[in-house]
């Protein structure tokens, strides 16, 4: 018979009981609005993202006291009509909520000429996201470069996809 | 109804006007060119020109460092009173094999507007000895076996004004009181022993690039006291690669930028105080080694995390002066490049690699 | 009834008015376009959700003489975000006001170095700012002073 110590048997099971589970979370599409008049140079376009985190947790099982860590893995801004991104020079994306700071979190910088959706670089140091998408409302700020003035509002759309870490 | 409803529009309009401001969009878009035509609100605002120039190694708040020398010769004259280049036979003798210790400063500034800084700061190094081969011949000082048995001490206070005139000119004044010598902290020599140095500069600021200045000052940097004329020259290429940071003949670098967060400075500096012994002093007679050393180094700063900075430094140290005076009363006295007092004791080191690391609390 | 509410309204409109024309809250008075001591660049104090954030709307030099092209955060701390244009950029965050003229719980950041500071802003008078960057204790910091800017 396989002769196992106690002590390593009691760690393999503290480990499979304490190893977290990483979720994918998709944000969905968030509309996020300049209101015209626009003018050359950088604009800002607001969004309030309701993220919905809660109860998709507990779809999972979960709660939202389990989340131990959130990482943001990809985003995507595109047009939100036939203009596409056309005229957007970069765009520069943070997020901000209720007592916790505004943090950059992606940017693209030159866009891709004649674009309709870009993927942006996520930022490396995300620090205090948990806490963040935790509160359950987040307001997405993306800066956008125009090239031209325009009277009409600009709309772009953002996707997020996050990594989530929780407790089992 | 509709009145009702005509009645609260009217009371809650203002209300709702007064909240925009909280909804980005109606206020946030810029037309950027409006912000080229602007001029100061208050008619009396004046602009002032910065301490620093782009790119230079940081402002130290706080810095704690470990400097080490050794493998170098020591010869020491009888004591007496001699002519500089009086030929002297050797009455001490023996090799350091190391020579060094705790470094600490502290710049704290206690009015820091851009019309003006205000620092203050103290000092404190510690120099300690390991002697071997040591010999001595009759009518030795025993200047070498003090050494070795209590090392050096400086402490000090000093005091920086940064004075912008205006937008390109500016004014430094510079003051410090040291206390050097062979005493421990729980025993410290009396206060009429301090050495005062000074220096005033003024200097002009044309680009954030590049500043300039002139002065002069009073200083122990080669050991004994001096009046020496101050050049200031920092810069930086257009580029941003390169640099310069002088303030002659104090010091003098070439810097390398590699980044906001690392440098390298490759160049000179001279540092020295004069050091009260007090198994050769009386109370009539202070007696004062004037030690003054050229280093020739290297130094490597980074940033390690947010505002600590770590600097390495290595390179050549040589022996400037560490001749000894005998100072009356414990008066200090004007001798220059060309002055002709005598010296009390005649001695010489040879020259040492060393090697200095630091950590320190840089300003914003 | 109708004509009671009639006349109030009659009665209270010109008391709106005035409302909507008073003077902005005591902690909107930072918002405005300010000039930092080195008149490099010109920093615009705006209200995000209730907090106050710097942009830069204008640099005396916009272009990076090395590149020739719109200057970018180079300096970031964080490689990936390095290319964020500067203009536009905001380098005061999420100040609060504490009452006495002063904004609080915000932080400054010098694109010269990548750093950011811990900040306090005092309102000195109307046009001049008193800007202070400190690293944790407020003795261990810089004061800048900024002056309001407008159309001349």
């Amino acid at each position: 018979m396989l002769r196992i110590p106690l002590p390593a048997l009691v760690m393999v099971a503290l480990s499979a009981c304490t190893d977290p589970e990483h979720l994918t979370f998709e944000s969905g599409p968030i509309d996020l609005t300049a209101a015209g008049p626009l003018f050359e140079g950088s604009n800002t376009a607001q969004g309030e993202w309701n993220t919905g985190l809660e109860a998709y947790l507990t779809e999972q099982g979960h709660s939202i006291g389990d989340l131990r860590e959130a990482r943001l893995t990809s985003a995507t801004i595109a047009g939100a009509d036939s203009t596409g991104l056309q005229g957007i020079r970069s765009v520069s994306v943070q997020w901000m909520g209720g007592a916790q700071g505004m943090q950059q979190m992606a940017v693209r910088n030159p866009l891709p000429a004649d674009s309709a959706s870009v993927r942006l670089t996520v930022a490396d140091e995300q620090p205090k996201l948990a806490e963040l998408l935790a509160q359950g409302t987040v307001t997405v700020v993306a800066d956008l470069d125009l090239d031209a003035d325009s009277d009409a509002d600009r709309h772009v759309i953002g996707s997020f996809t996050l990594e989530l870490t929780v407790a089992p | 109804m509709h009145l009702r409803h005509l009645l609260l529009t009217a009371l809650l309009l203002p209300g709702l006007a007064w909240a925009q401001p909280d909804s980005i969009p109606a206020a946030d878009e810029e037309d950027y060119s409006q912000y080229d035509d602007l001029g100061f609100a208050d008619d009396k605002a004046k602009r002032f020109c910065s301490q620093k120039i782009l790119d230079q190694s940081p402002t130290r708040f706080i810095s704690v460092m470990w400097d080490a020398q050794g493998g170098y010769d020591m010869r020491f004259s009888p004591r007496g009173s001699w002519a500089e280049d009086a030929e002297l036979p050797t009455a001490e003798q023996g090799r350091t094999t190391y020579a060094g210790g705790l470094r600490m400063q502290a710049n704290i500034p206690v009015v820091s507007r851009n019309s003006i800084i205000w620092q203050l700061g103290a000092t404190y190094w510690d120099t300690r000895y390991a002697i071997t081969d040591r010999s001595e011949q009759p009518g030795s000082a025993g200047l070498m076996r003090t050494l070795a048995d209590r090392g050096l001490r400086t402490a000090g206070l000093n005091t920086t004004l940064f004075k912008p005139l205006n937008e390109t000119q500016f004014l430094i004044v510079q003051a410090s009181a040291d206390l050097s010598g062979d005493y421990f902290l729980d025993d410290p020599q009396g206060l009429q022993y301090v050495r005062g140095s000074v220096a005033a500069l003024w200097g002009k600021r044309p680009n954030d690039r590049k500043q300039w200045g002139v002065g002069m000052s009073r200083t122990y940097r080669v050991g004994a006291m001096n009046y020496i004329p101050v050049l200031m020259y920092n810069y930086t290429a257009a580029n941003r690669t390169w640099g310069t940071e002088i303030l002659f003949p104090a010091r003098a670098h070439y810097r390398r930028t590699f980044s906001a967060r690392s440098l390298l400075l490759t160049g000179y500096e001279l540092e020295g105080q004069s050091y009260r012994i007090q198994a050769l002093s009386t109370d009539d007679k202070s007696f004062e080694v004037r030690r003054g050393e050229l280093r020739l180094r290297a130094e490597y700063q980074r940033q390690v995390k947010g505002f600590l900075w770590l600097s390495v430094q290595a390179g050549y140290r040589h022996d400037w002066s560490f001749d000894a005076d005998e100072l009356p009363g414990g008066r200090e006295f004007f001798r220059g490049f060309f002055g002709d007092q005598p010296f009390a004791m005649l001695n010489e080191l040879g020259g040492a690699p060393y090697a200095q690391v630091g950590i320190h609390l840089v300003s914003p | 009834m109708r004509t009671t509410l009639l006349f109030l309204s009659l009665l209270l409109l010109p008391f709106s008015t005035v409302l909507a024309q008073a003077p902005p809250e005591p902690a909107d008075r930072l918002i405005g376009v300010w000039e930092p001591s080195n008149g490099k660049a010109r920093v615009k104090v705006e209200k995000i959700g209730g907090k106050y954030y710097g942009k830069i709307v204008w640099l005396r030099e916009p272009n990076d003489p090395a590149t020739g092209a719109p200057k970018v955060d180079k300096n970031n701390p964080d490689e990936s975000q390095r290319t964020v244009p500067l203009r536009g950029y905001r380098l005061l965050k999420d100040f609060t006001y504490g009452g006495n003229d002063e904004w609080t719980e915000g932080t400054i950041y010098d694109p010269e170095n990548g750093s950011t500071y811990s900040c306090v802003i005092t309102m000195k008078d109307a046009n001049t700012l008193d800007i202070r960057g400190f690293i944790g204790v407020k003795a261990l910091g810089r004061t800048d002073v900024w002056k309001r800017l407008q159309t001349k």
